[in-house]
């Protein structure tokens, strides 16, 4: 016998079909006439013989509709059109008293009742002192503890992070973890310093670059790896908004300049910036810089046309020259009498070969204000101590307090200057609120010899001291 | 100038403890309340009004504390009362480093349900210095030992699933040898 319930295949079907809510049963009603014959012929019968009174026409319509709705609603718009319920399965346990409990529950049931026995077991610590104890622990260690459970986890997470040791051989892994797509939520923002300078090779340049967005919003520290830092990853490094320091030393590739400050001009908190030792390109010199940064290393291709034409901000108060193979005295002097006043720190690391030996001779002049000055022997000579490039100042102290005197180490160096060039000015109130000096074992000065010893006493008498590197 | 007043601690489970101003406020919850109740004379000159009911000793309850537990406290502040830690906040680092104390590591040589209960009431009656000892002496046992063990050690319980540990596992990989 054919199913009569069925309703009746009519062309306006598929158009129904995906109605929803109350437009649905308007549309339900509307569309009763059209399946008149179908429901009136169906439900008439069933309802004819209930309740023949010709009161109930305009209710029977609205039945009609309803079971009409009502009989396509599940199809029309369930859950999911992939949703099973294995009514059967559970009504028939039910129906037994069994178990309320589908199996694929139990063990969690199971395993839930065993940790309430653990919970109750003994004395249990409040969650924060745990955590004090576990940060008490070794470093090492919290790799570990981090399967101790969920909240441990979640806490332990950020420490285990912001710093992580990368090497050759792990930075591949790491990147996976940090690519995958479930993990880019948990691990969003979790690292604060980056430092690739481990690497000799990151792969590909987009790793870094990728990174660098995947941490945009926390990362402080970055230290860039030996090569490749494209143009990919300056472009990620303008997101960084947090970023303290921003270390270029290591890069290989040349590294345009322009671009370079065109991306960090706007990092309002970064402090720190190292050029890339090796090359760096640069035409133009009216860079906006960034307006925090208080420590610069010059390094790499810079050339004295670009020293004494930059604007550099009033706000560095630390500079350092390593690596600059074109730089010259002119540069050096022109822009340490520009901003010399400022300076509380200065260094000058060997080699920079078109330096004379006496570049750094006026160091002193320049800068009144240091506190710090480090200097490779090659590029000062006694002069530097002498009345005329160390002057008393007129109505304060020289706040110089370390002074430290490298060495490369190469034959005769170490006579360029004398113990006593030091003493006398130290003797002299020129110097007067020096501390600590440093020299280094390769000057090839006698440590024993009566000058040197005379240093030691001189300098030991105010309450400082000399040490050896 | 009158004669310090006396103060005395009850414990959870009535017990007494007469005890030395200065002993007693090794903890800074108590030094807060004395401070309050008590103002130090000379400090603030307001010590009329409290003249007339001196005699009676100032009792200060301690809910939290049995008294076996109390009395190892008490043992610890009485050691160091003439010692003044400092107040401020000491950076991480120099306060994980620095090494337990022997009379401490001494001290802390109970089983560990005391030394539990040491470490809450330290952290209740806010003694800072004795806190530290405590879950250094605790991290001194933890160490080198599995998740597992730890989770033993303070009654965790373990709520990943097996799936979930060998995926922390994975992804932890490039830590590994650090």
């Amino acid at each position: 016998m054919a199913n009569k319930r069925r309703p009746k295949k009519t062309r306006g079907l598929h158009y129904r079909r995906y109605v929803y809510g109350p437009v649905a049963s308007s549309e339900g009603e509307r569309l009763n006439p059209v399946d008149d014959g179908l429901l009136n012929s169906e439900s008439s019968t069933s309802t004819s013989m209930q309740d023949e009174s010709p009161d109930h026409e305009g209710d029977k319509s609205i039945v009609d509709s309803r079971s009409f709705h009502r009989q396509w609603y599940g199809e029309v718009w369930p859950s999911s059109k992939f949703q099973k319920v294995d009514v059967l399965g559970v009504a028939i346990a039910l129906h037994e008293g069994l178990s309320v409990l589908p199996p694929w529950q139990e063990d969690d049931y199971e395993k839930r009742l065993q940790n309430r026995k653990i919970e109750l077991r003994g004395l249990k610590l409040p969650f924060e002192i745990i955590m004090e104890i576990i940060r008490h622990t070794d470093d090492s260690e919290r790799r570990n503890q981090l399967l101790i459970c969920k909240s441990v986890y979640y806490m332990l997470l950020p420490d285990v992070y912001s710093y992580p040791k990368l090497s050759t051989t792990n930075f591949l892994k790491f990147v996976d973890v940090m690519m995958q797509r479930e993990n880019k939520r948990r691990f969003r923002d979790s690292v604060k310093v980056l430092d690739l300078s481990n690497l000799i090779q990151a792969g590909k340049v987009s790793y870094v670059s990728k990174l660098l967005k995947r941490f945009s919003e926390s990362l402080e520290v970055f230290m860039s790896s030996q090569s490749s830092f494209g143009l990919s990853s300056l472009v990620s490094l303008r997101y960084c908004k947090r970023l303290k320091v921003l270390d270029l030393n290591l890069v290989s590739e040349t590294v345009n300049l322009r671009e370079l400050f065109r991306c960090i001009h706007n990092l309002p908190s970064l402090e720190q910036l190292s050029f890339p030792r090796s090359s760096i390109t640069c035409e133009e010199y009216g860079m906006e810089w960034p307006p925090n940064l208080w420590y610069l290393k010059l390094q790499g291709g810079i050339t004295d046309d670009f020293l004494m034409n930059s604007n550099f901000p009033d706000t560095i108060t630390n500079l350092e020259f390593a690596h600059c193979p074109n730089v010259t005295d002119e540069g050096v002097c022109d822009l340490l009498g520009r901003i010399g006043r400022q300076l509380k720190r200065l260094s000058a690391y060997y080699p920079m070969p078109m330096l004379s030996a006496t570049a750094f001779d006026f160091a002193f002049l320049y800068c009144p204000n240091l506190k710090l000055f480090y200097t490779s022997i090659s590029y000062i000579s006694g002069d530097v101590f002498s009345e005329t490039f160390l002057p008393e100042l007129v109505n304060k102290n020289r706040p110089l307090r370390n002074l430290i005197i490298d060495s490369p180490g190469q034959l005769g160096q170490g006579a360029k200057l004398d113990p006593d060039d030091i003493t006398v000015a130290v003797s002299e109130e020129r110097l007067p609120c020096l501390r600590s000096i440093s020299l280094s074992s390769l000057l090839g000065w006698d440590f024993m010899s009566e000058p040197v010893q005379n240093l030691v006493s001189e300098l030991e008498w105010r309450g400082g001291a000399v040490y050896r590197l | 100038m009158t004669k310090e007043r006396q103060i005395a601690i009850i414990t959870s489970d009535g017990d007494r403890f007469p005890v030395e101003r200065k002993v007693a406020e090794k903890s800074i919850l108590i030094k807060n309340m004395l401070k309050n109740l008590l103002p130090v004379e000379g400090e603030e000159g307001e010590d009329s009004e409290s003249d007339e009911e001196d005699d009676e000793p100032i009792e200060i309850p301690t809910q939290n504390v049995r008294s076996a537990v109390m009395k190892n406290i008490l043992e610890w502040c009485e050691h160091y009362k003439d010692i003044n830690f400092p107040d401020d906040e000491q950076d991480d680092d120099s306060k994980k480093s620095a090494p337990i104390d022997p009379w401490d590591s001494n001290f802390l040589n109970v089983d560990q349900e005391m030394l539990y209960e040491i470490i809450l009431a330290a952290n209740y009656l806010n003694i800072k210095p004795l806190l530290n000892a405590g879950c250094k002496v605790v991290a001194e046992m933890i160490r080198g030992k599995s998740p597992e063990e730890i989770r033993k050690t303070f009654n965790i319980v373990n709520d990943f699933t097996p799936e979930e540990e060998a995926a922390i596992r994975r992804e932890n990989e490039w830590a590994e040898d650090r």
